[in-house]
């Protein structure tokens, strides 16, 4: 039923009663819009949204793993506009509330959303649309992001999520971050390390190095090195330099 | 123990040179009168009051505090006992003060027992009117601490309980099902109002019994079921009799509302959560474990400073069982113990 003119969405939420009601919702308006999909967390939208790249996106925040921040953050400039969807967020709230993206709190009313939808239409003909989502993103203020328990990749044009036990190693690169799994492949990782080292919060990783953090479960020697840093070995033979300033709370991991 | 050394030491510094002062006084005007023609010497009354009043002080308060933490005082029979155990420090510290002064000030020298009995009295009933005061301030400050407490604590379990996020997705969920499933959407409903009144009626009761507990985590989860599908999954498990006996309100479905909020948020896949009541030889011993990936660190303190309610369960536990109950997370789960009685 795909007609040109028609504004393509694409519905991102947990919960599938909330997806329904929002697809119901979204039919019985009459504005020339499809439903080009529904994703049911973070992974699933970004790889949507990829391959069918829709006008507009329904984006709920609070999704276990990936988050509607994460979404957003992981597909860059790919990112259609968004309107954001939630029960109650009292992070985002405020921020939406001084910002220019639209935002719909459930259960959403009808007019609202008619509103909303209007109001994407109105800008995306006057050609000022997903920029201000960006910017949004770094005035939003600090809030305690899902840790990542899984870690997203990108492998051919597609997010996949990496367990812990498959990753020996992250490293910096630039933006970005390369993540060395056990299966010997490098994937890239469109967060940055700090990103990274911040939401792992887990006792097997340790930041060892500006640009590395090692999975100290596969850590097979560790040598004193040059200027009291130290030197660890991982088991796939990868050599890793601690930073002198790092080896104390290598040292306190390790309970040495 | 950092804070209860500082509380020791600021005692010290408000009692010592109060009641040398006071004691002093009274020493000094009492020798006036019993033995009107000795000559009076200033400075051996005021040190040899010091001396008591800085033994009993050094002695008797940090004994408060290592009874107050065994035995804290609850009931009659804490206070016999705290009764019990003082007198046997406060004559210890007499004998003790006694000797020193005798060694300082050789007040003993020319005692006879007559005036021997007259300093024990003397010196007994002001260590008893310290005392008192003393004990009365402490229980004055307990009683208030302990209110305050208990309306935090419900505050912030109904606070928890009424938690946005929740009720607002499980009304959305409702008038999703009014249109798809309107037998279920019935259904959440009934659920819902069924969980508020509960935690409405249950926060203003003292205890509950475990069976009401369970019912309520039953009620809860059912509405999540609703929201989340078959990716979450929760299985009772309740030794037969267990339900009978009494805890304090809104204690179980917090811990599984902790497990949905936290363990199912970081997983997303299939989620699998174990409710285990058993009653091990008079104590009751409740288990919260899920699948999920854990607290991610083994120090309690870190984990119950998270704000994640837990913290909030262990101060009404504390206010309700003192130290005969304990809470502890353990990796991917919390075990509570409680006594029966």
């Amino acid at each position: 039923m795909k007609e040109s003119g028609n504004i393509r969405i694409l519905i991102t939420d947990d919960e599938q009663h909330a997806r329904n009601r929002l697809h119901m919702m979204l039919k019985e308006l009459d504005i020339a819009i499809t439903v080009s999909g529904e994703a049911s967390n973070g992974r699933e939208a970004i790889n949507l949204i990829k391959k069918e790249k829709p006008d507009l996106l329904f984006l709920d925040i609070q999704m276990p793993v990936l988050d509607g921040f994460d979404v957003i953050e992981l597909l860059g400039d790919d990112c259609p506009p968004v309107i954001f969807v939630t029960a109650y967020d009292e992070y985002a709230i405020k921020a939406f509330e001084v910002h220019a993206v639209d935002y719909l709190l459930k259960p959403v009313r009808k007019d609202r959303l008619k509103e909303a939808v209007y109001r994407v239409i109105k800008k995306m003909e006057s050609g000022a649309e997903s920029r201000s989502i960006k910017q949004m993103m770094t005035e939003i203020e600090p809030r305690p992001r899902n840790l990542l328990h899984k870690v997203p990749v990108n492998y051919k044009k597609e997010i996949r999520l990496i367990d812990h036990h498959e990753i020996f190693w992250f490293e910096a690169d630039g933006k970005y971050t390369r993540v060395h799994t056990t299966g010997g492949k490098t994937y890239l990782c469109d967060f940055n390390l700090s990103n990274i080292e911040e939401r792992l919060n887990n006792t097997t990783f340790l930041r060892i190095h500006r640009s590395a953090i090692a999975n100290l479960d596969y850590t097979e020697k560790i040598e004193p090195w040059f200027k009291g840093g130290y030197r660890i070995t991982l088991k796939d033979g990868t050599e890793l330099d601690v930073a002198r300033r790092r080896v104390d709370y290598l040292k306190a991991k390790l309970g040495l | 123990m950092r804070p209860t050394v500082k509380k020791i030491l600021k005692k010290y510094v408000q009692i010592i040179p109060l009641v040398t002062l006071i004691s002093g006084i009274l020493a000094y005007m009492l020798n006036y009168f019993v033995y009107p023609d000795v000559p009076d010497d200033l400075f051996k009354t005021f040190g040899a009051a010091f001396i008591f009043t800085t033994t009993f002080t050094l002695f008797l308060v940090p004994a408060f505090h290592i009874l107050d933490y065994y035995f804290p005082l609850r009931n009659i029979f804490e206070v016999i006992i705290h009764i019990v155990i003082q007198s046997g420090v406060l004559i210890g510290c007499y004998i003790l003060a006694f000797y020193v002064n005798d060694h300082l000030f050789q007040i003993g020298k020319e005692m006879t027992g007559q005036d021997w009995f007259y300093n024990f009295t003397f010196t007994m009933l002001i260590a008893m009117f310290v005392i008192i005061t003393f004990y009365i301030q402490m229980f004055i400050n307990r009683m208030r601490e302990a209110d305050e407490k208990t309306l935090q604590a419900e505050l912030s379990a109904l606070r928890a309980q009424v938690n946005p996020h929740f009720l607002f997705n499980s009304l959305n969920s409702i008038a999703s099902l009014v249109k798809t499933n309107p037998d279920q959407a019935e259904q959440v409903t009934e659920d819902l109002a069924e969980l508020f009144r509960y935690s409405l009626q249950s926060s203003k009761k003292h205890e509950v019994t475990i069976g009401e507990e369970i019912g309520s985590v039953k009620t809860y989860f059912s509405i999540e079921k609703t929201r989340f599908g078959e990716n979450i999954q929760l299985n009772v498990d309740a030794m037969p009799g267990v339900e009978v006996y009494k805890i304090p309100a809104l204690i179980l479905q917090p811990l599984v509302e902790n497990s949905v909020k936290h363990g199912y948020q970081q997983t997303g896949g299939p989620f699998y959560i174990k409710l285990n009541v058993k009653n091990e030889n008079g104590t009751i011993r409740i288990e919260v474990a899920d699948s999920g990936p854990g607290f991610g660190t083994l120090d309690p303190e870190v984990i119950f400073s998270r704000g994640n309610g837990l913290s909030n369960i262990r101060d009404r536990l504390r206010l309700h069982y003192g130290n005969r109950a304990v809470i502890r997370p353990d990796g991917n789960c919390v075990i509570i113990t409680v006594p029966t009685d």
